[in-house]
């Protein structure tokens, strides 16, 4: 009996050991590994993880700093709009409206992460994978083609974009690079730019003319083309921009739509005026974050709207600059001598009548002010829809990727805190942004008449429309919600006093200049582009219409101090700032490799 | 040396033959014991009993006494007295001594180890009600740092000589054979022994898994013959917080907003309390401003949620009375036992109910325990142990974060009531009140929150004698756990930021571990004093896990019995995944004595492991260690009077960590709806699920290898009065595992660890207690204290030398960072040097921006320099590390006093030289957001008009200016405390009176916890349960409860 028990005892040992080479064999559950995709369904799966990097965020991978419509960057450290919310929060965004980055700053490294850690890397990924399938023969070498000029227009608009943040110092990595880590970002003269166009190039010879039924948010070919031409526009290369423009106008694929606020609207998503455009959906998963997380915090906070956090308010500056003269045209030169009449400082309980001055009519499409009506929620109420006024100014969170208040929780988020997420895609390219493009090289060639045309041909379509309801009471009371009791807003009349006009001539190629550069700001304003255009309009012989970017900026902040009276303060813009430094953390894990820019060594 | 020393012994024994005793050694129940030394008095020479517990000796004619020793009994002298048989009668010894210590796979008498090695013991777990075990340990052994949650059911973080990697730093627990940890399931009366395996020496026999120190828990079991023991206690009483943050109220808040416009050089503006030279205190703060007679108040008007109307809170609504109630803790805990002639048994019952000192809040434990011996005959044994827990938790149990209960009372506004007028909640929506939710609410919307989690842990072994000394046992052991969570979405209309949909979510997981160790032990004496025990064995273990989330929106009605998954109406989500790991080990372990004296031990284990590349998944973990009784040899005669007992120590030994995640070695894809799905059909409610690279693997890591070398010693004095063990140990980790950060370029995926770090922590433990009487013997005393000390620095960090890490971001600041020569962590950010008071002051200060002004911080320049000096300009650069979370020592001192029938129980448990951030600071003392305020910052912030001089100011200028909160010296605050974590008085019926009615005994007691705190950091609780990269991070954390219980217990 005992030595049977010695026999079992060593037994169960030695089973012990035999087994446990595959025992010891344990597979990740739930992933699996790139060999499985090479194949035509396996390439459409990493594009389609390809494509989701274009929002510009990713859960949290990244937070509102990498956001595709570059609130911060484009808009905020402009003149166009404020940080919003109050100082305490989001103090990253502090110093990038106040030109005081430095390279530790949490937004850029979110830009710098998702562009090339994200977009690039899986983009590369990708044709790798195309490369490797067609080398299988498990996908034709046409569909090789049409996939490679995919990936590579997604590529081109990551490099795109991270060059608008830091410039040409970029690594250029292809997919053939062994190591990423070991690329320089230190380049010769234009090559990050002829990078991005080479894959441009590319996806424009191969990517179908035709927007695809099926998949509207894949590009064509004249979305390449038009990214190809804001690309050499950023280095005012009007002559290799023009075909471009000529091209896409030609191909007579796109149209404006017949309103302004279309391009702003979820129903009219994927419209005939639409080039490329950013696809939000919305109640897939929790949170939503498939729509845009990256402008989750624009959106009104407090008061009836009530959602999250309040960012992104226009500026005083920019509201003034829709005042129109007799002729509805711009007030260049006097725009911000005085502020259209605000409620700053006033509670949404005390008397405010909005001003009766003359203005474009898309300012009310592009900013919400008290008095006004706000898409379907109602009279804006002022100060009580505001998080701190004082802080962020008298203005609603730029209202244009906002939604219709009957398209809640339908349209918009049910879940997760960043309540205001909600499935209007943003428009990275219009049709409008081509003809605008065009008119600016236009001038720049001198040829006045195409630019007069054109910028005509935007103010008249910006005429076409106008927010609708006058509203009677002066004095908001707080018991009457949304619209006030009968009769207290007319639905006949406009809501402010709208004026537009065309321009009749424009007496030479600064004139204008002038006008397609004003033209582009009011059209495209809090889009995220006004700091960029600034930069590069800052290169031409006449600046922007006479002004440098830093006179402009700097006149925006002092005057600024009549809104917020203390925030812009101190706060100088010089050419160093320009561009935003190369992120701290990645110069210490690529030392050697890494160069920071120069004027923030 | 031992070898010589037993040669010199066996020479004086051949040379002194004169005359033959011999006699028999047994205990008080009359069984014979083995291994006693007898010694002829004032000569070397001696023997050792037998089996039988017999012995013969030759002794001179002129032997006078025979000295009888052995460890765990009491030594005696016995005359001769020409008497040729001498017995001895052997008594336990009172102290503990020969007190049987679980370690690795086996037992050891406590005189026998080797290693370090400490016990708790089932009376050091009564002084403290916590329901987590491991949070009843603080204090009470040295070389182990226990930092609690204060949650109720809150678990505990449990340090081994201080922090061995950068990655997961925790002891491995074994209970009852079965390697699981105790987390707060497990019911404390029904542990039979704690041991703590602190050196590698002890832990090697664990493998890979020792690392960190291993904990072994034993749960209680029958002894043979043993009458049925019924132990029943019941336990009631109430818990308190012991701290709240000091807030200001509504006028003292005004006040403040008022300072801080003067500071910023505005004209006051505020929704609510006007424009005015003075701040106005509405009656209404919703519709904003509003008076007493206003229309907009009417209560007519009011419709809920559309028109709310807020009555001001003139006096201020303290957030923290709001929230904080008088816990009712209740527990009843019924444990048998006993034993028959061939069988034990021993079970349990226990039912713990632990409400929060946060309103809704509850945890509520049932446990059952069955474990059962059985013997066969002459040589197989069996028996089980079997636990079942269930545990029932209820309500928003968020800790240390700025989301939860306890940091939005300090995040609301004093002039927010708690409800509107018509009883609704109110709350941040009305005008300039931040965005805090209303605590109270957010408790209540909680309540139903409901996490249910039930364990099964058990084993069933059978034990086979094979010859004598020789067994084998096999043990199968399984530890299956479910959880069950339900949480509520509740809409909070009174939100400036609310969400204004309903919810549930429903998460479940379970896990799955099984271990198969199989051993064969063999003990055996030789020529009597060559005494050789020895274990091998093979250990399988594997587990599996799997988790399932879902969640809907949108429910008709929000009944907690409605909301089903089922019945939520949109939004329908869900997710989950499953891992597993295994692995496979030998070991061995050979202990040999040699006369009592001379100890020594060896042990190794081989495992093999899933979570590495087959190439390198085996390893190999040694260790030794060696012991020596001085103080029974006989040149050390001459100390007997004082020096009853002294043992020198000394172990080397290297054991292994494998928690670096369990896939390390592979490279994979996988889909992901949040980060690579996209709409690009077009859809508004809908995306195409794509996929993205998620992993890097890397097959070349291996473990990573932790060595330890330990001296130490235990000494037992005067009579054992005075106990005294000390050990300096030097615990280096190589071949750390450390997720080295790739660039973003390289891809932004979970990167592999890799074997490159190096960790070196260093320190000593003491355990020191001493124990008397006093008053003729009536009053007798017991006082115990532990210190434990140890230094941690990473040696090496990365492939890169450089390389820095920066962690604990909160709020977009980085607060901590580690690098070679730091700690790990250790707290990062700016020197500030006092505040400008004048202009003159600030203008010669190194550049910062339009920072530098009166009022404001004097950040210090120390870098960015050419020469690495100042450079004239504040920067990123000129931040350092400005100080540790980790203690100088952490301390605990247990007094025991029984006088007659009472007894009364005092524990201290004290911590030094740890700090904290406060990050609460820049909440309520910077105003980082428009919600409470510090009284510091009215009375105490530079230019308030309170102060009779500026240079006073503790805060700089209340103006919310973003950069006076950078993370700095400001918020490092010193968080070294001593708690007096225990009182208990108790009284024992006099037997006299139980005997009548065959009661057997019967206590009462009362008992406080944390009736102080001494400390002089301005937080809620110093004591601060937090780990890893963050640790030291205080964002609001439930305090320390101040708890006061009424027990009794009975035995039958």
């Amino acid at each position: 009996m005992k030595k049977l028990s010695i026999i079992l005892v060593s037994l169960l040992m030695v089973l012990n050991f035999s087994c446990s080479e595959e025992f010891l064999t344990k597979a990740p559950l739930g992933s699996t590994s790139e060999n499985v995709f090479y194949s035509a369904k396996g390439i459409d799966a990493l594009l389609t993880g390809t494509y989701s990097m274009v929002r510009g965020s990713a859960l949290w991978d990244v937070s509102w700093g990498a956001s595709i419509q570059n609130w911060t960057y484009g808009s905020v450290a402009s003149d166009d709009a404020y940080k919003g919310s109050e100082v305490g929060d989001q103090t990253p965004v502090n110093d990038i409206e106040r030109w005081e980055v430095q390279p530790t700053n949490g937004y850029i490294a979110d830009k710098w992460r998702l562009c090339l850690g994200m977009g690039v890397f899986r983009a590369n990924k990708v044709l790798n994978v195309i490369k490797q399938s067609e080398a299988d023969g498990t996908i034709t070498s046409a569909q090789a083609t049409q996939y490679a000029a995919e990936a590579r227009f997604l590529r081109a608009l990551f490099y795109f974009e991270a060059r608008l943040v830091f410039g040409d110092y970029l690594p250029i990595l292809s997919e053939d690079i062994a190591d990423p880590a070991t690329v320089s970002n230190k380049n010769a003269d234009g090559a990050v730019l002829a990078f991005i166009m080479e894959d441009l190039k590319y996806a424009w010879d191969n990517l179908p003319p035709d927007r695809d039924g099926a998949n509207v948010g894949r590009p064509t070919k004249y979305a390449a083309m038009a990214l190809g031409a804001r690309a050499y526009l950023q280095d005012l290369k009007y002559a290799e921009a023009k075909p471009l423009l000529d091209g896409i106008i030609s191909s007579g694929k796109y149209s404006l739509m017949p309103k302004f606020i279309q391009n702003f609207e979820i129903e009219t998503n994927n419209n005939d005026e639409s080039i490329f455009e950013i696809q939000a959906n919305v109640n897939d998963i929790n949170e939503s974050l498939n729509a845009e997380m990256g402008i989750g915090l624009n959106w009104p906070h407090g008061g009836d709207i009530g959602m999250c956090c309040g960012f992104h308010q226009p500026s005083q500056n920019l509201v003034n600059a829709y005042k129109v003269d007799a002729n509805g045209l711009p007030m260049f030169d006097t725009f911000n001598n005085t502020d259209l009449a605000n409620d700053q400082g006033k509670s949404s309980a005390e008397d405010f009548v909005p001003a009766t001055d003359p203005v474009d009519p898309r300012l009310d499409f592009t900013v919400s002010r008290r008095g006004i009506p706000y898409k379907d929620w109602g009279i804006n109420r002022g100060a009580d829809w505001i998080r701190k006024p004082t802080e962020g100014g008298p203005y609603l969170p730029c209202p244009k990727p906002f939604f219709k208040k009957a398209e809640r929780y339908s349209l918009s988020t049910t879940t997760g805190w960043q309540t205001g997420i909600n499935a209007n895609n943003y428009r990275y390219i219009r049709y409008a942004h081509i003809l605008l493009w065009r008119a600016e090289v236009a001038a720049f060639e001198g040829d006045v008449a195409t630019a007069l045309s054109l910028v005509n041909q935007i103010r008249t379509r910006a005429a076409a429309d106008k927010v609708m309801g006058k509203v009677k009471l002066t004095k908001l009371p707080a018991s009457v919600y949304p619209w006030g009791a009968t009769g207290d807003v007319d639905f006949t009349m406009p809501a402010a006093n709208y004026m537009i006009g065309n321009y009749t001539a424009f007496a030479n190629k600064e004139e204008a200049m002038k006008a397609v550069q004003w033209e582009q700001r009011l059209e495209f304003a809090t889009e995220g582009m006004r700091f960029f255009d600034l930069r590069r309009w800052d290169n031409l012989p006449n600046k922007i219409g006479g002004k440098s970017m830093a006179d402009i900026l700097n006149d925006f902040a002092a005057k600024d101090l009549r809104i917020r009276t203390s925030f812009m303060q101190g706060a100088t813009f010089g050419p160093e700032d320009k561009f935003w430094p190369i992120p701290q953390g990645q110069l210490d894990l690529q030392p050697g490799v890494l160069e920071q820019r120069p004027e923030h060594q | 040396m031992s070898v010589v020393l037993s040669m010199v012994l066996l020479v004086g024994v051949a040379f002194a033959q004169q005359k033959s005793i011999s006699g028999k050694v047994t205990d008080e129940s009359g069984s014979p014991v083995p291994g006693v030394t007898v010694m002829v008095v004032g000569t070397t020479t001696g023997t050792v009993t037998d089996l039988d517990g017999k012995y013969t000796l030759a002794v001179a004619a002129d032997a006078q006494t025979l000295h009888f020793s052995y460890i765990g009994m009491l030594p005696q002298d016995i005359a001769i007295a020409g008497k040729s048989t001498v017995d001895a009668v052997m008594k336990a010894d009172v102290v503990g001594v020969g007190e049987v210590v679980v370690v690795g796979y086996g037992t050891r008498i406590k005189e026998e180890l080797t290693g370090a090695i400490s016990t708790v013991s089932t009376e050091q777990l009564k002084t403290s009600t916590a329901p987590s075990v491991m949070s009843r340990i603080q204090g009470q052994v040295s070389g182990v740092t226990v930092t609690s949650a204060n949650r109720p059911g809150g678990d505990a973080t449990i340090r081994i000589r201080g922090v061995g990697t950068t990655g997961e730093s925790s002891p491995l627990y074994v209970i009852d054979g079965v390697p699981s940890g105790p987390g707060n399931n497990l019911n404390p009366n029904d542990i039979e022994s704690i041991s703590i395996l602190k050196d590698a020496s002890s832990a090697a026999i664990y493998g890979t898994r020792g690392a960190n120190g291993v904990v072994i828990i034993t749960t209680k079991r029958g002894k043979l013959n043993q009458a049925p023991s019924v132990n029943f206690t019941v336990r009631g009483g109430i818990k308190q917080a012991s701290n709240k943050y000091d807030l200001l109220n509504t006028q003292e808040y005004a006040d403040a907003i008022w300072l801080s416009y003067r500071n910023k050089g505005e004209a006051p503006n505020h929704q609510q309390y006007g424009t005015g030279a003075t701040p106005r205190i509405p009656d209404y703060i919703k519709p904003a401003g509003a008076m007493q007679g206003d229309p907009t108040v009417d209560p007519s008007l009011y419709k809920y949620p559309d028109y709310q109307i807020y009555k001001a809170n003139k006096q201020g609504t303290d957030w923290y009375d709001e929230i904080y109630r008088n816990a009712v803790v209740q527990e009843y805990d019924l444990n048998v036992s006993g034993g028959g002639q061939n069988a034990t048994y021993s079970f349990s019952g226990n039912y713990t109910d632990e409400q929060g000192i946060l309103d809704y809040t509850d945890f509520k434990r049932y446990t059952f325990r069955v474990n059962a011996d059985a013997k066969f005959n002459k040589w197989f044994k069996a028996g089980e142990s079997l636990q079942v827990v269930y545990i029932d938790e209820k309500g928003n149990l968020g800790d240390n974060g700025e989301g939860t209960p306890i940091s939005h009372a300090y995040r609301a506004q004093p002039i927010i009531p708690v409800y509107d007028i018509m009883g609704n909640f109110a709350g941040s929506s009305a005008k300039e009140m931040g965005n805090a939710e209303n605590p109270v609410a957010l408790l209540y919307r909680g309540r139903n929150n409901n996490g249910k989690w039930a364990r099964v842990l058990g084993n069933i072994y059978g034990e086979a004698t094979l010859m004598e000394g020789l067994v084998a046992k096999s043990l199968l052991g399984f530890n299956w756990g479910q959880w069950n969570y339900k949480g509520y979405t509740i809409p909070n209309f009174e939100h400036s930021e609310p969400n204004k949909v309903n919810g549930m979510s429903a998460d479940s997981n379970y896990r799955l571990t099984w271990n198969w160790s199989n051993t064969l032990s063999y003990n055996k004496t030789f020529a009597e004093i060559h005494k050789i025990s020895a274990v091998v064995g093979t250990e399988a273990i594997e587990e599996k896990y799997q988790w399932m989330s879902a969640s809907r929106s949108q429910y008709f009605s929000e009944d907690p019995d409605y909301m089903q998954l089922n019945s939520g109406e949109i939004n329908k989500d869900n997710s989950g995944n499953a891992e597993e790991w295994s692995l496979f080990s030998v070991f061995g372990r050979v202990n040999y004595d040699l006369m009592n004296k001379y100890f020594l031990e060896a042990t190794v284990r081989r495992d093999g492991s899933s979570r590495f590349s087959k190439a390198n998944r085996f390893g190999t973990f040694p260790a030794a260690s060696a012991a020596w009784a001085i103080s029974e040899e006989n040149f050390m005669a001459g100390t007997k009077n004082w020096l009853d007992f002294l043992k020198l120590r000394a172990g080397w030994g290297k054991s292994g960590n494998d928690q670096i995640g369990l896939y390390n070695s592979y490279t994979t894809f996988e889909a992901n709806k949040y980060t690579a799905s996209y709409a690009i059909d077009g859809s508004n409610t809908s995306a195409i699920t794509g996929f993205r690279p998620s992993r890097l693997g890397n097959t070349d890591v291996s473990w990573e290898a932790t060595r330890t070398f330990d001296v130490g010693f235990d000494a037992n004095m005067f009579g054992r009065k005075l106990n005294v063990t000390f050990d300096v140990w030097n615990r280096k980790t190589s071949d750390m595992l450390f997720e080295e950060p790739i660039p973003n370029v390289s891809g932004v995926v979970a990167v592999p660890a890799i074997n490159v770090g190096e960790m070196l922590n260093k320190g000593y433990d003491i355990e020191v207690s001493y124990n008397n009487t006093l008053f003729g013997g009536e009053l007798k005393y017991n006082i115990a204290a532990t210190f434990s000390h140890y230094k941690n620095e990473i040696l090496r960090l990365s492939r890169d030398e450089n390389r820095v890490i920066n962690a604990g971001e909160l709020r977009q600041m980085v607060y901590t960072r580690f690098t070679k020569g730091s700690s790990f962590p250790e707290f990062y950010g700016y020197i500030v040097d006092g505040i400008f008071q004048t202009q003159a002051e600030a203008d010669a200060h190194a550049d910062f921006g339009s920072y530098n002004k009166p009022g404001h911080f004097k950040f210090r320049d120390i870098a960015g320099g050419a020469d690495g000096g100042p450079d004239g300009e504040i920067t990123a650069d000129d931040r350092t590390f400005i100080g540790s979370p980790h203690p100088d020592f952490t301390a605990g001192l247990n007094i025991d006093l029984t006088y007659k029938n009472f007894d009364l129980n005092m524990f201290f448990y004290g911590s030094y030289g740890n700090k904290l951030v406060n990050h609460v600071s820049r909440w309520i003392d910077y105003g980082m957001f428009n919600g409470g305020l510090s009284k510091k910052a009215l009375y105490e912030s530079w230019g308030s008009p309170y102060l009779s001089s500026n240079a006073d100011a503790t805060l700089p200028m209340l103006d919310f200016n973003d950069i006076s909160q950078y993370p700095s010296t400001a918020f490092v605050e010193d968080a070294s405390f001593l708690r007096l974590k225990n009182l208990r008085l108790g009284y024992t019926v006099p037997q006299t009176i139980l005997n009548k009615a065959q009661i057997k005994s019967l206590r009462f007691y009362v008992q406080a916890t944390n009736l102080f705190t001494i400390t002089k950091y301005s937080g809620l609780d110093p004591e601060l349960n937090s780990s890893g990269s963050s640790m030291g991070l205080d964002q609001g954390a439930w305090p320390t409860a101040r708890s006061y219980t009424f027990g009794v217990m009975l035995g039958l």
